[in-house]
């Protein structure tokens, strides 16, 4: 085995006063007070309440939509149907198809054809009963390798097919692979419906202000995103419309889509009415609204030889987009890109197309779309392992990319690879050795253990998704007070803490000097969704680069003052000196004034985008990300073979995140991403009936408690990047991705069967099969 | 609707209230009283971030009534403390990393506060059994069971 070069972290941070350090986050004091305004805490006078109204059929033509009765009811001031859009009816990021309210048609059951507002919320309730729509059913399709197949109903007439865009990875000759293999292993897999279940829900408040500007306030994951469709909507300027991010309880990629349709409902609500116009969904109305993680449903098969080297793998991915087509193809893609893991692997051939339904509509949700592929082939992995005799540690470590080596994809990898020093730590944290023989001699009784492992690597930012660029602006007041603002939102993961630890750094000041803005769409340049796990990597560049520019600015006239050369200008603990006699120093305050009296502006915008990448989505080959984050995780569970429950005794997870800036926020990382990964290998699941959604609140649908998860233990692995702030990749989306296999995987050896289909909950532990909740209606 | 007088003391002042009966408990603090600490997340009972406490006990305000807290004693995340000064659950949970996005936060201080009012010394599973009906998506739960810890060795120094 190669040696690897361990950094010290400490080393890589020298001199630096806040990046690598546990920085308390800067809105902490304000949250444990329960200070911030949420979005549901705004109020304004002379509000107005909104409801939708949803549709009654998975499938069906509007005939007609009656709102007489409804613009009577008590309290009403304003009812909108597809008739009273200014401008367009469709918005979308890949495919324009969905609608903030139907049009000819309803496509599921949380299509909106009407919204009214009234004085009161119940007002509101009470009126949208009184709106009469006429449907011709239709024929409606549940299943997308049904929707796949010639003669299903389609759900876009026009595109003459449910298939969206299909996505493939061409690498090697996958026939020639299999010729090379000694053993082959095919399996299928599946994973459901599932909910984010961000625990504030979804919420906005609309309003004109006097220079006729429309604002919005709310719940906005990607405020950019929301203005440009919402101006598209309303046929109206972009600066006419200001759309601002309140404090978000949470998003993990769901509060997108449904968001800029809320915006654009109130914004014309607004316009019609006069008055400010809010709504607040119910939790009911979330998970019928808003969009899921996508089903996928995976066809692997792999070769490997009898020494355990990996020579083919072959996918074949369906993948259920439901109504809207939102990412979905680029979260297939994403899916098979990653999805034959973090190894040398030289033929690859996988396929992934997502497919329309009339099931409630899928989209980005933490992991896009690698949390189901990782699934399988990790899976595979161990499949292999055992029929090979070999330890599934060491299975890996034989086939983990290292530097210099080609990716699945075909791309040389040029960077640092920290995936072989994560797996040796991570199984040693666990117990490794000792624990996965002991777990496998014969166990008897109704408890039974096991270990698992499971490892990945995650292509940062956005990559060959699309065209990724963020803004930021540092401005130093005339008191040595700084404001920093980027483009990027803080979902609760803590950017806000990371680009002022950034900023303080560069400039050479303490944290507590740095006030974070939460960016306003009018105030600072289109920075792209917060999205792909890119906030420290594109937000924490382009706070560098203004910093950078402000820092220069100053040292300029400081050297002057100084009489020093520019280069021997530095600057660290609130002052400026020279390097080479340091006696000669001034306060960075001073600085400040002496810059400020010869009128030398101490504001900059800073800007980044992505490196350059070069992907053939035609041809399915190429370099679809510019550098990657190696992730391990290890789960011990104990399963009562009685009840068929799995608890999760132990959990590692270690990650290769290039730096971590700030180290206690990148365990909250870990931690909140493994329990998240728990609940999609053991509990949750959105169930789908015929288009019927059983699930919608929290007590059918299980998050896991307190209870449910252990004390997690997380390892910081650090190869720096060179493109990255201070080195630094990222980690939201790792930390979630590769927890789910590690726990089946660990279920596997407990109970001598593995799971194929999740989540493995009670009964598919027990009995090997699902029992639904819900009986299906018999097709007749 | 007819409306009834209620009597309660929140955050350690008499207040006297009218209300419809059939209001919850969590609808007359945030819409009524306006304080907006207590959040609204599920309304059946299931995520506690209504959490407040009411006489000494934590409860779900989404499943109580307004006319049941007629001569009770409620706490909020406002009423912690009596002062802008924090409560040593609050430095705790800053310190040891336990907020994210914020929204469980005030729920699940008031249930740590209950708890240890109750049990100075809480063992890990302990805390974890007290914060079970507390949903958090964000933490995966495991440094908001450090701060409790925590908060439970800087009150005992007190
Ligand atoms: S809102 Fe009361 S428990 Fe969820
Ligand atoms: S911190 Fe976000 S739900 Fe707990």
């Amino acid at each position: 085995m190669t040696e690897q070069r361990t950094l010290e972290p400490e080393k890589l941070t020298k001199g630096l006063a806040t990046v690598s350090k546990p920085v308390k986050r800067l809105d902490a004091e304000d949250k444990v007070k329960g200070k911030p305004l949420f979005a549901d805490d705004y109020d304004r006078p002379g509000i107005l309440y909104a409801k939708q109204l949803y549709s009654k059929f998975p499938h069906a033509k509007i005939i007609n939509i009656d709102i007489t009765e409804a613009q009577d009811s008590p309290g009403v001031k304003g009812v909108i149907t597809r008739d009273d859009i200014p401008g367009k009816h469709t918005y979308g990021n890949v495919i324009e198809d969905q609608r903030a309210l139907a049009d000819v048609k309803v496509r599921f059951l949380g299509d909106v054809v009407c919204v009214v507002a009234a004085k009161t919320k119940r007002q509101a309730d009470a009126a949208v009963e009184k709106v009469k729509v006429e449907y011709e059913e239709l024929p409606a399709v549940f299943d997308p390798r049904e929707a796949l197949k010639e003669g299903a109903p389609l759900l876009y007439e026009e595109r003459k097919t449910n298939a969206q865009i299909p996505q493939k990875v061409r690498h090697g000759n996958v026939e020639k692979g299999f010729k090379e293999s000694d053993l082959i292993i095919k399996k299928k897999f599946t994973t459901p419906f599932l909910e984010h279940s961000y625990i504030e829900p979804e919420s906005a408040i609309a309003f004109i202000d006097q220079q006729g500007t429309i604002r919005i306030k709310g719940s906005f994951q990607n405020p950019f995103t929301a203005r440009e469709v919402i101006a598209g909507f309303l046929s109206m300027g972009l600066d006419k419309i200001r759309v601002q991010k309140t404090v978000l309880g949470g998003t993990f990629g769901g509060k997108d889509e449904l968001m800029s349709a809320i915006g654009c409902r109130l914004a014309l609500l607004s316009l019609k009415t006069g008055c400010p116009v809010k709504t607040t969904y119910s939790r009911e109305n979330s998970f019928l609204e808003s969009h899921k993680r996508n089903p996928f449903y995976m066809d692997y098969k792999v070769g490997v030889t009898k020494d355990g080297i990996l020579k083919a793998v072959e996918s074949d991915i369906v993948v259920d987009s439901g109504v809207y087509c939102s990412m979905s193809p680029y979260i297939a893609l994403r899916g098979i890109v990653q999805g034959a893991g973090p190894y040398r692997v030289e033929n690859v051939c996988s396929d992934a197309v997502s497919v329309y339904t009339n099931n409630p509509y899928t989209g980005a949700m933490r992991g896009f779309g690698s949390p189901q592929t990782n699934v399988a082939i990790e899976s595979i992995m161990d499949i292999i392992a055992q029929k090979l005799d070999i330890d599934p540690v060491k299975l890996r470590l034989k086939n983990a990319l290292k530097k210099g080596d080609v990716a699945p994809t075909g791309q040389k990898i040029n960077h640092e690879v920290g995936l072989t020093e994560a797996l040796q730590k991570t199984a040693k944290k666990i117990g490794w050795k000792k624990k996965r023989k002991k777990y496998s001699k014969k166990q008897t009784g109704d408890y039974r253990k096991g270990v698992g492992i499971a490892c990945c690597m995650r292509g940062i930012s956005l990559g060959a998704e699309g065209v990724d660029a963020a803004a930021a602006s540092v401005s130093v007041q005339s008191d040595g007070r700084v404001i920093v603002t980027t483009g990027i939102t803080d979902h609760g993961q803590g950017s806000q803490t990371v680009m002022a630890q950034i900023a303080a750094d560069i400039l050479g000041i303490s944290i507590d000097r740095i006030t974070y803005l939460e960016p306003d769409t009018s105030l600072i340049p289109d920075s792209g969704p917060t999205v792909a796990s890119r906030s420290t990597f594109m937000g924490g560049n382009a706070t560098k680069d203004a910093a950078l520019k402000v820092k220069k600015r100053m040292i300029k006239i400081v050297a002057e003052l100084l009489e020093s050369p520019e280069e021997y200008v530095l600057v660290s603990g609130g002052r400026f000196y020279d390097r080479k006699s340091p006696d000669l120093e001034i306060s960075f305050d001073e600085a400040v004034k002496v810059c400020n009296n010869k009128a030398v502006p101490l504001f900059e915008y800073g800007w980044y985008s992505m490196p350059a990448i070069d992907w053939d989505e035609e041809k399915g080959v190429g370099e679809p990300y510019f550098t990657y984050v190696y992730s391990v995780n290890a789960a011990e569970v104990t399963v009562d073979t009685a009840t068929g429950k799995v608890k999760v005794d132990n959990f590692v997870s270690a990650h290769d995140m290039g730096r971590a800036i700030n180290p206690m926020q990148c365990y909250g990382q870990m931690f909140g991403g493994a329990a998240m990964g728990i609940g999609l290998a053991l509990y949750e699941e959105v169930e789908v009936v015929e288009g019927v959604m059983k699930d919608r609140n929290f007590d059918t649908y299980t998050l896991p408690t307190a209870c449910d998860v252990p004390d997690f233990q997380g390892i910081i692995v650090e190869r720096p990047d060179p493109e990255g702030p201070f080195g630094a990749k990222s980690l939201g989306e790792p930390a979630t991705e590769v927890v789910a296999p590690a726990v089946l995987n660990a279920v596997a050896q407990a109970i001598g069967r593995r799971i194929y289909d999740l989540p493995a909950s009670l009964e598919r532990v027990l009995l090997g099969k699902k029992l639904s909740k819900y009986k299906k209606k018999k097709k007749g | 609707m007819e409306k009834l007088k209620i009597n309660f003391k929140l955050n350690g002042k008499q207040i006297r209230v009218e209300c419809e009966p059939a209001k919850t408990l969590l609808d007359l603090i945030r819409d009524d009283l306006g304080l907006k600490g207590v959040k609204r997340g599920c309304e059946i009972g299931e995520c506690g971030a209504c959490t407040v406490i009411m006489n000494g006990e934590i409860v779900n305000s989404c499943m109580v009534l307004a006319p049941q807290v007629e001569g009770s004693d409620i706490t909020t995340i406002e009423g912690l403390t009596s002062d802008e000064s924090l409560h040593p659950i609050q430095t705790a949970f800053m310190e040891k990393g336990a907020v994210q996005c914020g929204f469980c936060i005030p729920g699940m201080i008031l249930s740590a506060k209950v708890l240890l009012d109750n049990k100075p010394s809480p063992s890990g599973s302990e805390i974890r059994t007290a914060i079970a009906g507390n949903l958090c998506r964000c933490t995966g739960y495991k440094q908001i069971v450090d701060a409790i810890k925590y908060a439970a060795q800087l009150m005992k120094n007190e």
